[in-house]
């Protein structure tokens, strides 16, 4: 128990520099950018002086090495500034709030990948040859080529425009998060069930499966009991991939839906300059995958008894 | 080989995922029109039961965006003016035609030398809260806007007409400058600034005479000052704003966003949904509609998918919907197109391109370009071909009888050979993005290069590289840009826009006689010959070819037939109070 406690501690605390790194370069990329957040709010109406003065005002005009060191020793405070497209509002506050609206489309559509994408593997791989398998992967391929803005668009249009059975746009309340969280999910469906599907063919094939359905075994247990179970050490890989894009690439899905989670507002900060939003973003990003491979890493502990901490 | 038992696995983990998906999907759908309780999951949202009699029905509207702000000295963006100019009122308003109109201030009087500005408020004006509106609130909630705390982007172009402002304005500016060469320290800057701002405070230009009069003075008698109180940074606001901050857009601030207009903020879902009530005690024309829901839909694409859904019943059109549209046996029936108070303009830049000062060459591209053929090709008529600087629904404009540079491939020629700039090769800017304004870079730079031979290059810049660029002076050789009102007033684009000391003049026009004419319209008093000089001063930047003016924009929208009573004026923002909802 205790090596697999400094396991953890090491990893998180290895998260700490890394942050460091990605601000700082975060930081003076915006730097190299033309374009600032005051000429981006006061669009066609800025004039030179005006804007010069909100710039002081703002404390934008400071070199740089100052304004990032400002940043800097209020995130080691816990204090990730003021918005400045959004003013009066603290970022901390409003990449909090998106952050559960992501973590809960995240966890839905999670469901909906690894649910019909593990369905949909399993299937294939015991009917390998038969029209199931040649089904599972032909919707494989098209859930990785179809284009989230045409499939969303189209799922719009079919189930809250034609058949009025869900809402086109909104949050909250369940309904909403139906056609969202397929959309989001499609891609990532199809990476498990084609993943799902080759482990499943290796692990069929292997020497134990083979002794299982020895003993006599009825075809359903040796599925479900040997093959699933071995199978999902490689799918396991692609658990990170999946749960990190779910969460952190949600741009167009948000956007279309109207959803305010952090891709959205990811994405706008820097189209709006407003720096200390990119930073914060920049770095949530980071800690979402830090923390999500190490999940991922622990979990392999819990599926294969083979794995130690040392 | 498989057993019956893999096959009900199989099959009943695949029922049980697509029951579970259709189960949370039949939970709550077919709920569409009906005007019911909104997922308002922030503090303080109560839901008031409507009156009986009185405001009823829910309006359908939309957002393109989340609001920037909920402080009327902050807002910048037409998204969230939409939302402000709904629950916040000011002295005066304007009307559909663009004219001036009592809103909390019953009248106004403006002395003889056109100085002194004696606002009246209305004996009922009150806050949605209850409490009464005085001179006081309005002193208080115009002094914010300079407030150094607040940091308002935009209170000193509306208010700096004010005498004591400019006062104030000008020591700033001093502070501003000895702190940038370190002449003061942080500290004493900060100390200073407050004290000009005390200052400004007891400056005799506002003056606050009785609870229900208020003065102001103006440095010269301008006779717009008074149409630019009528954007939201001259709007009265409630006790609970701070005086020092701004107050930004949260669903805990919704309580603080006490203002007096036809409605109040209910609830706002961050980032998703804003939710505005019936204000009863509005001292104008009461709402008649007691809820307005506001989701946020920035994709245009969705929000067309929700108006077919009937999700919003109020859609603004794009350009590339609308032939679709048009050509909709039902949807046709609910277009509304109104004009606009914008214009969209391709300026050569005198301080950059030689060429640019050369008035033959100017007319030479003015009378290039087929403006009939631009809104059909490019913008699917949903604008209007332009050939003055005023839109035709700014007073002031000569509209239809201007003395055209009208597309004419001769004449342009003719100019061409005389500025002896033929062959000559330049670039033109513009912002990138979407395809639309790509097909207008390159519809304008084949006409140039079909009909004079030029050499035109075009290049796309991203939206803040552009705006930045452009007020550089010093970057770009031509550029597409464009202008809308901030008041229906022929001042915001004549003076603003083309006289030689204005700040948005990013093309260094710079012609003695224009100036002379628009210098002594902004100080006229408000009449016919003021507006007749400044028709004067239109025509001449027009055959001057100080830029070539493109196309004006339409309004376009989607209004479902259930929706009546909407009041539209070329603004852009759109009152919500005289709307009825079946």
């Amino acid at each position: 128990m205790n090596a697999l406690v400094a396991y953890v501690v090491r990893r998180l605390l290895a998260l700490i520099p890394t942050l460091i790194v990605i601000s700082a370069i975060t930081f003076f990329m915006g730097f190299t950018a033309p374009g600032d957040p005051v000429t981006m709010m006061l669009g066609e109406r800025a004039k030179a002086e005006q804007v010069e003065a909100l710039k002081a005002q703002y404390g934008l005009d400071k070199p740089p090495l100052v304004q990032y060191w400002r940043f800097l020793s209020g995130a080691a405070r816990g204090d990730l500034g003021m918005s400045y497209s959004y003013q009066g509002r603290p970022v901390a506050d409003m990449l909090g709030k998106a952050f559960v609206v992501t973590l809960k489309l995240g966890a839905a559509a999670t469901l909906f990948a690894w649910g019909t994408g593990l369905v949909l593997g399993i299937l294939a791989g015991v009917n390998r040859g038969k029209f199931i398998d040649h089904l599972s992967m032909l919707l494989a391929i098209v859930g990785v080529s179809l284009p989230v803005f045409v499939e969303a668009l189209a799922l719009m249009y079919l189930f809250a425009v034609y058949l009025r059975w869900l809402p086109a746009i909104g949050w909250g309340e369940p309904k909403h998060y139906v056609l969202p969280a397929i959309v989001l999910g499609t891609r990532s469906a199809a990476l498990v069930a084609r993943i799902t599907r080759s482990a499943m063919l290796d692990v069929l094939n292997q020497d134990y499966v083979r002794t299982a359905r020895a003993k006599g075994l009825s075809g359903g247990r040796v599925v479900l009991k040997h093959a699933v179970k071995n199978a999902m050490i490689p799918v396991m890989t692609v658990l990170g991939t999946t749960l990190g894009t779910l969460l952190t690439g949600a741009f167009i899905t948000e956007q279309i839906f109207g959803i305010p989670g952090i891709g959205r507002i990811s994405l706008q900060s820097i189209f709006q300059r407003d720096y200390p939003v990119i930073q914060a973003s920049v770095m949530l990003v980071a800690t979402i995958f830090v923390v999500i491979n190490l999940l991922v890493d622990l979990m392999y502990g819990v599926v294969d008894p083979r794995i130690r901490y040392s | 080989m498989e057993g019956h038992t893999l096959k009900r696995m199989r099959f009943a983990f695949a029922l049980m995922l697509a029951l579970s998906l259709f189960l949370t999907a039949c939970s709550g759908s077919k709920s569409d029109p009906a005007p019911n309780n909104t997922s308002s999951n922030t503090t303080g949202g109560e839901t008031a039961a409507p009156a009986n009699q009185g405001p009823k029905g829910t309006l359908k509207y939309y957002l393109t965006d989340k609001p920037t702000t909920f402080d009327p000295a902050m807002v910048t963006d037409v998204s969230t003016n939409q939302i402000l100019q709904n629950v916040f009122s000011g002295l005066v308003t304007f009307d559909t035609k663009g004219g001036v109109i009592p809103d909390l201030a019953e009248k106004f009087d403006v002395s003889a030398d056109g100085l002194t500005y004696t606002f009246t408020l209305k004996a009922d004006a009150k806050f949605s809260d209850g409490t009464p509106v005085t001179a006081a609130d309005f002193k208080r909630s115009i002094l914010r806007n300079f407030h150094p705390g607040v940091g308002s982007p935009t209170g000193v172009s509306y208010l700096d007409d004010i005498a004591g402002a400019q006062k104030f304005m000008a020591a700033k500016d001093e502070l501003d400058a000895q702190l940038k060469d370190n002449k003061i320290s942080e500290a004493d800057h900060t100390k200073k600034v407050m004290e000009a701002f005390e200052a400004l405070k007891n400056d005799p230009s506002i003056t606050v005479k009785d609870d229900k009069t208020l003065v102001l003075v103006i440095d010269k008698p301008k006779p717009f000052f008074v149409m630019k109180l009528t954007y939201p940074t001259g709007f009265v606001v409630g006790k609970s704003f701070p005086d020092d901050a701004p107050l930004g857009a949260a669903p805990e601030n919704v309580a603080k966003a006490i203002g007096a207009g036809p409605f109040t903020m209910d609830s706002y879902t961050e980032g998703s949904m804003v939710v505005l009530k019936a204000n009863a005690n509005y001292a104008g024309e009461k709402a008649k509609v007691a809820t307005v829901e506001m989701p946020v839909i920035s994709s245009p694409q969705a929000r067309l998918a929700a108006y077919r859904a009937g999700q919003i019943d109020v859609n603004e059109v794009a350009g590339a919907d609308y032939p679709t549209l048009k050509a909709d046996p039902e949807l046709s029936k609910h277009l509304l197109e109104w004009a606009g108070a914008r214009v969209n303009y391709l300026a050569l830049n005198q301080i950059v391109l030689e060429a640019a000062k050369n008035k033959d060459f100017r007319l030479a591209v003015a009378h290039a370009i087929n403006k009939e053929q631009l809104v059909k090709v490019v913008w699917n008529d949903t604008h209007l071909p332009a050939y003055g600087v005023l839109p035709d629904t700014i007073s002031g404009a000569n509209g239809a009888k201007i003395q055209k540079v009208e597309y004419n491939v001769d004449k342009a020629k003719d100019y061409l050979k005389k500025s002896g700039y033929e062959g000559l090769e330049f670039t033109i800017t513009y912002r990138a993005q979407d395809e639309v304004t790509q097909r207008l870079a390159e519809f304008i730079q084949s006409q140039l290069t079909t009909n004079l031979g030029l050499k035109v290059n075009i290049e796309p810049m991203e939206w803040s590289a552009l705006l930045a660029a452009s007020r550089q002076k010093t970057e770009l050789e031509s550029f597409y840009l464009g202008w809308s009102a901030d008041y229906p007033d022929p001042q915001n684009f004549l003076s603003l826009l083309l006289h030689s000391k204005a700040p948005y003049n990013r093309y260094g026009y710079a012609n003695p006689e224009f100036d002379a004419m628009v210098e002594k319209a902004d100080v006229m008093p408000n009449g016919p010959e003021r507006m007749a000089e400044y028709a004067k001063a239109e025509q001449f930047a027009i055959s001057d070819g100080a830029w070539t003016p493109l196309t004006y924009p339409k309004n376009i929208f989607l209004i479902r037939p259930t929706v009546k009573g909407f009041s539209y004026n070329s603004m852009g923002v759109l009152p919500l109070n005289t709307v009825t909802v079946e």
